[in-house]
């Protein structure tokens, strides 16, 4: 997948919302891309873009390009699976729904014997076929919407906080399913995610989002050893691990997205800023190796 | 050490499931979840102890019994040597004076129709202002009162108070919001507070903050924590002592220190290693344990732990729904499901304590016990140890267990340890 100069803009009552700008983001076959951001960064509505998924009050600009043109090329898993499948259906008919919606042709026998293949795929048992989604656990339930997305065989998998509601060795055992998943169906992965040490353990490349738009991106390792934008400096540095002896946040708040705005959007937090972020918007552009890209003007 | 500011013994908080008519009428046993099961602990004046574990632990439950929002089922609590396990309406009244809770959600803690200024007026009508003495005198008049929560607002950091005072939460960020909600608590002076994941809402950039702000307060009013959290890094940097919390038990608690330098019980590790590490040239391939945290109604028989621990004994108490599950997981593979048909399918087996059975009706129940017997022995490891038989009972192949050892909290290198490897 190829994006370039994807954009979205919410009309709301209170004016235009920019939650993402000029966003150039390429996710290559069966690798793993990590988004990372804090809350309200455009993290999810860049993964929604993607997919068109977008409430009726967005505008979109810019491309987004597959290889392949058909939409279910592409799938997402969210955070929450309860909210996504349906308390009064059974698991099968989820699926029966799903694989009749996208070839009506198909018999409802031909249907089960399909999922229960995903099912296996995902290590989830066939009794689960006949339950309803309450009577599951957390991490059956998110296990059976990834077996809902792999059905098409997706290129492209986005997972939007797969894991956020789950507890931490679920999380663990979700993350090394996806990952065993991706490789048996040469599918690459969009993990957006707030969690740097998933995006470390996990992913190719990361890109880091701020007020909307990519502060950086680059491969994960030389990113992680040395971060170029001030901003990921700050948030690599406000992790807090097993070895984490000092605190540290990043001074102030985000800014809002409402209306236009001048300049470099972190510059009121930045620790580096300069006379010049606070009136020219820094381009991203290629740094140093690996195809690194920042938007700052130190480089 | 200090003398013990709250004692926990043997707390239990079990909560009716609700069931339908029909079953009421037939009786399926009295269904309860086992929330908290026989907890102990005690926290010292000053001390910031954490209750770390994953969602279902019972570690809120704790805390919500804590300030008489959940009713204990059983077991002492003591705060300063009076006992609170049941407070009276006017008891109740001065424990969450003395015990204040934080929660992780400060948003759905404020309400949205009153300014926070006023939030915390409220409060202040209520209780009354804290003076020197430790009594508390009602308030003169509105200007006082005002005066007061400036002076709180200005603590917690909201400057200038004015600015802030008849703002509504919905204006205010996430932090922010934290912050109203320790200066409401603080209104009352409390002496231990209760923190529920007060930065799990928070982002990563300002969490750092929140973490400060709460030892900052700590310091400046002599207070005593009970950081509840799932996140082992947080709490390691947060706490003087921890206790590691699965399914309604502490299965690990000692000095912070200790238990993160050499963690004893298998869960407390199974936690550590699973936590992602934010290097990508550390990657190492994890070893997690199988499955989920089971559900508290029917708590595994022994060590709640025992049916996901990588190092169980054949005595930590397995029995007969174990054996259940690995019918289950090794039938995942279509081709064994195929198989072994003959002791299937998963449905038609039934467990009873330490038993499994599965009726076979009018077939010869025979073949099914040699393949059962076969099974067991391909897949080997404890739960086939602890196996005392595979036998035929009338038309029924029946799966019995040895009974588990008891399991009891032992003192392992200055920490508390409830496993039998020990």
């Amino acid at each position: 997948m190829e994006s370039k100069g994807l954009s979205v803009t919410f009309d709301t009552p209170d004016g235009p919302v920019h939650a993402v700008t000029d966003v150039d983001l390429t996710i290559e076959k069966g690798t793993t891309v990590g988004l990372v951001g804090e809350s309200g960064c455009g993290k999810s509505t860049l993964g929604r873009a993607i997919l068109r998924l977008l409430p009726e009050n967005a505008r979109i600009s810019g491309t987004v390009r597959f290889d392949g043109t058909d939409l279910s090329t592409r799938s997402m898993i969210f955070q929450d699976p309860m909210t996504r499948l349906n308390p009064l259906m059974r698991i099968r008919d989820h699926f029966i729904e799903t694989i009749q919606a996208h070839d009506p042709g198909v018999t409802t026998d031909e249907a089960v014997s399909r999922a229960l293949r995903v099912l296996a795929d995902v290590r989830v048992p066939a009794d689960r076929m006949n339950m309803y989604p309450h009577e599951l656990s957390g991490g059956m339930r998110q296990r059976i919407m990834i077996a809902l997305c792999l059905l098409f065989k997706p290129a492209l998998l986005i997972a939007d906080e797969p894991t956020t509601a789950l507890d931490v060795i679920l999380e663990a055992q979700i993350l090394q399913l996806l990952q065993s998943i991706m490789h048996g169906y040469n599918m690459a992965v969009l993990l957006i995610t707030h969690n740097l040490g998933l995006v470390a353990e996990f992913a190719d490349r990361v890109a880091v989002m701020y007020a909307g738009r990519i502060a950086e991106e680059g491969a994960t390792v030389p990113l992680f050893r040395e971060p170029y934008h001030p901003y990921t400096q700050g948030l690599l540095r406000s992790v807090i691990d097993l070895d984490t002896t000092k605190l540290y946040s990043v001074p102030g708040a985000p800014p809002s997205l409402l209306g236009d705005s001048v300049g470099c959007p972190f510059y009121p937090r930045c620790e580096k800023r300069m006379a010049v972020c606070e009136t020219v918007f820094p381009e991203i552009r290629p740094v140093g190796e690996d195809r690194r890209k920042v938007a700052c003007h130190l480089y | 050490m200090n003398e013990a500011l709250l004692d926990v013994q043997d707390l239990r908080v079990y909560f009716p499931v609700f069931q339908g008519f029909v079953q009421r009428i037939l009786g399926g046993g009295d269904v309860k979840v086992h929330a908290v099961d026989g907890v102990s602990f005690s926290i010292a004046e000053g001390e910031v102890f954490g209750l770390v574990g994953e969602s279902g632990c019972g570690k809120s439950t704790i805390a919500k019994t804590l300030v008489g929002l959940v009713r204990a089922t059983s077991g002492r609590i003591r705060f300063r040597e009076e006992d609170i396990t049941h407070p009276g309406p006017k008891a109740l009244f001065h424990v969450r004076e003395r015990i204040q809770l934080i929660y992780q959600d400060a948003h759905a803690a404020l309400s949205p129709a009153m300014t926070v200024g006023e939030a915390i007026a409220d409060v202040l009508r209520t209780h009354g202002l804290a003076t020197e003495s430790g009594e508390r005198v009602p308030p003169k008049s509105e200007d006082e009162l005002r005066q007061a929560v400036y002076r709180i607002f200005d603590d917690v950091g909201l400057r200038p108070p004015v600015f802030y005072y008849d703002k509504y939460p919905d204006e205010l960020s996430g932090g922010q919001k934290q912050r109203v909600v320790a200066g409401r608590v603080l209104a009352l002076r409390p002496e231990l507070i209760v923190a529920d994941e007060p930065v799990a809402m928070l982002d990563m950039s300002v969490r750092a903050r929140m973490l400060e702000f709460l030892l900052e307060l700590k310091a400046k009013y002599n207070l005593t924590y009970l950081f509840i959290t799932h996140d082992l890094a947080t709490a390691k940097f947060m706490c003087d002592r921890i206790a590691i919390m699965y399914l309604g038990r502490i299965v690990e608690m000692g000095p912070a220190r200790t238990i993160y330098a050499d963690p004893k019980h298998p869960y407390t590790r199974a936690l550590l290693q699973a936590i992602p590490i934010p290097d990508p040239e550390r990657r190492t391939k994890k070893v997690l344990p199988r499955g989920e945290v089971p559900n508290a109604i029917w708590p595994p028989a022994g060590c709640r732990f025992h049916p996901r621990c990588p190092v169980a004994l054949a005595t930590c108490g397995w029995e007969g729904r174990d054996v259940i599950a690995l019918l289950e997981e090794r039938w995942l593979s279509p081709e064994l499901a195929e198989r072994e048909a003959l002791a299937g399918p998963v449905e038609e087996w039934e467990a009873e304590g330490l038993l499994a059975r599965r009726d076979v009706g009018k077939s010869d129940p025979a073949p099914v016990q040699v393949l059962m017997q076969r099974i067991v022995q391909e897949t080997g490891g404890p739960l086939a140890d602890a196996i005392r038989a595979i036998r035929v009972e009338g038309s029924a192949i029946v799966v019995e267990f040895r009974a588990p050892d008891p399991l009891v909290p032992q003192e392992v290198e200055g920490r508390v340890v409830e496993c039998l490897l020990y």
